[in-house]
C-alpha cells in the first residue's frame, strides 16, 4: 500500500512539474462545472455561468497578476497577449507641460464586460473599429470559444480534440489540436477567417511565436483595417517584412544579423501555415530568435497587443513621444512603481538599458526613438 | 510612481544644457536619480507643477525624428495622402502643428493675421496681396509657397523653379528644407550616432550622441522628392527662452553655411562676385564673403540714417543679421546684442527670411521703399490690415526707431550715404 502511494505520489509531484495542473482547458472544453453550476448557489450569469457575465466567468480564473493570469492589479503581467489592468478606470494621470492629463482607459486595449470585476464596454467607441462587432457587452468569448471548438467542433463533424493548439503539441491519431489560445474559427457565425497558428511558451504566455493567419482573424472584426497595401490609408498586413529588420538593433545600433534579430516588442509571422509544432519554441532563442526572411510578415500584433497594454491603442510602446523611455508613464503620473509597461519574454526590460544588445532580451538606450523605425529607419 | 531621469540633472551631472523651453521632467541622470529619487521627488513635482519645463514646443521632435504617430495614421480610412500621413500633403501635416495664432510661445509659422512673427516668418504673407497705386506686392512673391492644400496653400503661380536652381515650384512643401525625420549626418542608418538634443538651442548632446540639425533641416545627401543637397544644414542658435520670437537682443545667431545651405536649391545666387552689366544683380553672400573692415565698422556704428553713433556692443538688429563666422554653436549667444566682428560673414539671411514676410522676395524690409516709411504694406493699400501694417516690421515702428527719414536697412553695412 505504501508503494502505491509512493508511485502515486511521485506521478502527482511529475504532472505538477510538467504544468499539466493548469491544464483546465486542454484545447478545447473544460470540464462544464468550471465555469457553470447547475444548481445556482451564488451564478448570477446567464447560461448558469458562475460570473454575472461570461467575462468575469473568465476572470474567476484568470484575474491577476502572472501565470495563466491576464488582469493584474498593478499593471504588472507581462504576458504577450497584455494586461487588461489598463483598460480598467484606474484614475491614472500624467503631467505634460505642466498640465494634467487623463489617461484615456478606453485607447488601452479591447474594453471587456466584466461587472463583477468593475471592467467595463468602451466608453468611446459603440462598434469595433473597422468592423460592425459592437462594443457593448464585448467579452472575452469575443474571441475565445470559450467551449474550444475547433473546425465546428464534434458536432459538426470535426476530430475530437486532444491537445492545446496553443503550445506546438501534436495530436494523437484520429484526432486535432485546438485552435491557438481557443480562438474562434470560421466555423463560428460572423467569422470568415480561421484561428492563426502560432505557439506560446506556455500558459503564461510569456513569449510566443507567430506563424500566421493573425491579420486575418484579427479582420474577423477589424475587417476594414485589414489591408496589404497603404494605398487606402491602412498599414499593410501580410506583406514582407523590411529587411532592415535584421540588422537594427536600437537607434543607431545597426549591428544585428538575422540569427539574432527577432524583437519580441516587434513580432512578426513566421509564414508558418501548418501547425503550432512548426513553429520553434518561443524560449529557444537558438530558433526562435532568428530574424525575418522572405517568408515573414507583418501583422497586427507586430505594433499592439491583442488584450492590452499601457499605451494608447494597445500599442507595444508609446508612440505619443520621441524616445522610447519618455513613455507618460514617466510624466509624473501616479502608475504604481510595480507596473511593467515594457518587457521581453515575461520579463521587465528597462528600455533606456541597451544591455548586452540583445534584441531578443535586451532594452534599447536612452535616446532610442519609435520602434516603427525596426522596419522603417528613419532615425 | 514613475519619474524621468533624463538629461539635464539637477546635480551637476549634466549630460546636456539644461534648456528652460526644453524637456519636460529632465531633470536628473539617472546615476543620481538611482540614488536621491526620494529626496528629490517633492522639488521634482514641484518644479513641474510650476511649469519649470512648459515648453509645448521643444518636446515632439526632440532633435530629430518625433513620434510617428504625430504625422502617420496607421489606420486612416479616409486619409487623402500617401505614407499614412495625416492630412493631404507633407506641408499640411507640418501645419496640423504649425498653424495657428502667433506669439513667442508659439509653434505657428502660419497665422491667419500675421502675427507668427518668428525669425523666419509667416506663411500668412503668402496670402496676403496688396495693391496701391503705382505699385503691388502679390502674395506669391512674399515668400516660398509651399504647397499645403489642407491649408489652402499653393504652388508658386510665377515660377517653375527655384531661383537660381531648378528645385520645380511644383514639390515645394516643408520637407522641402526640412527633414521631416529630422535626421543629422545622413541618420543612424549611414553611420550617424542617435541624436539626443535639438540642433536649434546650442545643446550638448550626451557622450556618444549628437544633436539634431538647426530647425532639422536637411543636411547633405537630403533628398525630398529625388532632389539631393549638397551642402549641410547650417549652424545657428536660436534663444531657448523666446524660441518663436524675434528682436535685437533675442534672436538667430547664425554662424555658418546658410547661404550655402540656401544654394543646394538656388546654386546660381551663391556667387563671390556682384554680377553687374547685362546680368542681374547678385549681392555677394557665403561663408568667403567675409564682411570687410569697412563693412564690419558701419555696421558697428550705424544706429539709423544719419546717425552713426552706435558701438558694437549694441549694434545687433533684428533687421540685419549676419553669421558670426563660428561652426561651434557654444559659441554662439542668441541675447547676444553686438555687431560682428572679424570672421563675421554676410548671408541669405541677412535681407531675406527663409519663410515669407510682408514684402517682396521675403524680404526683411520692402526693397522698393526709398524711406522704410513709405513701405508696403501701408495704410490705405487695397488688401491691408492696420495688423499688416504692424506686423510687416515685427510690431516695431519705422518712423519712432529710426525715424522717418530712415532708409533702406542696406545702410547698416553700406553706410555711405545720409538722408
Amino acid at each position: 500500500m505504501k508503494k502505491t502511494i509512493s508511485i502515486a505520489t511521485a506521478m502527482m509531484f511529475s504532472l505538477c512539474l510538467t504544468g499539466a495542473a493548469f491544464a483546465f482547458h486542454d484545447g478545447g472544453v473544460a470540464h462544464c462545472d468550471g465555469c457553470h453550476s447547475m444548481h445556482g448557489g451564488a451564478t448570477s450569469g446567464p447560461a448558469l455561468q458562475k460570473g454575472s457575465d461570461a467575462s468575469s466567468t473568465c476572470l474567476n480564473c484568470h484575474n491577476g497578476a502572472n501565470g495563466y493570469k491576464v488582469s493584474s492589479a498593478d499593471g504588472s503581467n507581462k504576458n504577450e497577449g497584455g494586461d487588461f489592468h489598463w483598460t480598467k478606470d484606474n484614475g491614472y494621470t500624467y503631467v505634460v507641460r505642466g498640465n494634467t492629463k487623463t489617461f484615456d482607459y478606453n485607447k488601452a486595449g479591447h474594453n471587456m464586460l466584466a461587472a463583477d470585476f468593475g471592467m467595463t464596454n468602451d466608453a468611446n467607441l459603440t462598434m469595433a473599429p473597422g468592423g460592425s462587432f459592437p462594443a457593448a457587452g464585448f467579452s472575452c468569448t469575443g474571441c475565445h470559444d470559450p467551449h474550444g471548438q475547433a473546425n465546428g467542433g464534434t458536432v459538426g463533424g470535426a476530430l475530437p480534440i486532444s491537445v492545446s493548439g496553443s503550445y506546438g503539441a501534436v495530436p494523437a491519431p484520429g484526432t486535432q489540436a485546438g485552435n491557438y489560445r481557443i480562438l474562434y474559427d470560421s466555423a463560428k457565425i460572423g467569422f470568415s477567417e480561421d484561428a492563426p497558428i502560432a505557439r506560446a511558451s506556455g500558459s503564461n504566455g510569456a513569449s510566443v511565436q507567430y506563424g500566421s493567419g493573425m491579420s486575418g482573424w484579427c479582420a474577423n472584426c477589424h475587417v476594414g483595417f485589414y489591408a496589404t497595401t497603404s494605398s487606402g490609408g491602412m498599414h499593410p498586413v501580410d506583406r514582407a517584412v523590411q529587411t532592415t529588420y535584421n540588422s537594427y538593433v536600437a537607434t543607431g545600433n545597426f549591428t544585428g544579423t538575422i540569427a539574432n534579430a527577432y524583437d519580441p516588442l516587434v513580432p512578426i509571422e513566421r509564414g508558418v501555415t501548418t501547425a503550432s509544432s512548426d513553429l520553434p519554441d518561443p524560449t529557444d532563442q537558438a530558433t526562435a530568435g532568428v530574424g525575418v526572411d522572405g517568408s515573414s510578415k507583418v501583422m497586427c500584433l507586430s505594433c499592439h497587443r491583442a488584450h492590452g497594454s499601457a499605451f494608447g491603442n494597445a500599442l507595444r510602446g508609446d508612440m505619443s513621444e520621441a524616445f522610447l523611455a519618455e513613455s507618460w508613464i514617466t510624466l509624473g503620473s501616479n502608475v504604481p512603481a510595480t507596473a511593467v509597461p515594457y518587457y521581453k519574454q515575461g520579463v521587465k526590460i528597462d528600455v533606456a538599458d541597451a544591455g548586452s544588445g540583445n534584441p531578443f532580451t535586451d532594452g534599447y538606450g536612452e535616446y532610442q526613438r519609435s520602434l516603427c523605425n525596426k522596419c522603417h529607419v528613419q532615425d | 510612481m514613475f519619474l524621468s531621469c533624463r538629461r539635464p540633472c539637477l546635480l551637476g551631472c549634466f549630460k546636456s544644457k539644461f534648456r528652460p523651453g526644453g524637456e519636460h521632467l529632465s531633470t536628473i541622470c539617472r546615476g543620481h536619480a538611482t540614488l536621491t529619487r526620494s529626496i528629490l521627488i517633492t522639488a521634482l513635482l514641484l518644479l513641474c507643477q510650476l511649469g519649470s519645463a512648459p515648453a509645448a514646443y521643444s518636446l515632439f521632435h526632440s532633435g530629430g525624428v518625433g513620434s510617428c504617430s504625430g504625422c502617420h495614421l496607421s489606420h486612416n480610412p479616409s486619409a487623402s495622402a500617401s505614407r499614412l500621413l495625416r492630412a493631404a500633403d507633407a506641408s499640411s501635416v507640418c501645419l496640423n502643428c504649425h498653424a495657428g495664432p502667433g506669439g513667442a510661445a508659439s509653434v505657428s509659422v502660419f497665422s491667419f493675421d500675421g502675427s507668427a512673427l518668428t525669425p523666419g516668418g509667416d506663411f500668412y504673407w503668402l496670402t496676403r496681396s496688396f495693391n496701391w497705386p503705382g505699385g503691388s506686392s502679390p502674395a506669391a512673391r512674399h515668400g516660398h509657397n509651399v504647397i499645403a492644400r489642407d491649408f489652402g496653400l499653393d504652388a508658386d503661380p510665377n515660377k517653375s523653379q527655384g531661383p537660381g536652381g531648378s528645385y520645380p515650384s511644383g514639390q515645394l512643401s516643408c520637407i522641402s528644407c526640412h527633414d521631416p525625420h529630422g535626421r543629422s549626418g545622413g541618420g543612424t542608418r549611414a553611420g550617424a550616432v542617435a541624436v539626443s538634443v535639438s540642433g536649434s538651442y546650442g545643446d550638448d548632446p550626451a557622450a556618444g550622441s549628437g544633436r539634431g540639425n538647426y530647425r532639422l533641416l536637411g543636411g547633405v545627401g537630403y533628398s525630398a522628392k529625388g532632389y539631393t543637397f549638397n551642402y549641410p544644414a547650417p549652424i545657428a542658435r536660436q534663444n531657448p527662452a523666446l524660441p518663436f520670437a524675434e528682436s535685437d537682443s533675442s534672436h538667430v545667431d547664425y554662424g555658418s553655411g546658410m547661404s550655402e545651405w540656401c544654394a543646394n536649391c538656388h546654386a546660381a545666387m551663391l556667387t563671390n562676385k556682384h554680377q553687374v552689366g547685362g546680368g542681374g544683380f547678385t549681392h555677394p553672400v557665403g561663408a568667403n564673403e567675409t564682411l570687410s573692415g569697412e563693412i564690419i565698422a558701419n555696421y558697428n556704428s550705424y544706429v539709423k540714417s544719419g546717425d552713426l553713433s552706435g558701438s558694437a556692443a549694441t549694434a545687433y538688429l533684428q533687421f540685419v543679421p549676419f553669421e558670426r563666422g563660428t561652426s561651434f554653436p557654444a559659441l554662439l549667444d542668441p541675447t547676444d546684442t553686438s555687431g560682428p566682428g572679424g570672421n563675421a560673414a554676410l548671408s541669405c539671411l541677412t535681407c531675406h527670411r527663409a519663410h515669407a514676410s510682408a514684402f517682396r522676395s521675403a524680404g526683411r524690409w520692402d526693397f522698393s521703399a526709398a524711406l522704410l516709411v513709405d513701405s508696403h504694406p501701408a495704410l490705405g493699400d487695397s488688401g491691408v490690415t492696420a495688423g499688416d501694417v504692424n506686423n510687416s516690421y515685427y510690431r516695431r515702428n519705422i518712423a519712432h526707431d529710426f525715424g522717418a527719414g530712415q532708409r533702406q536697412f542696406c545702410e547698416k553695412c553700406h553706410a555711405a550715404v545720409s538722408p
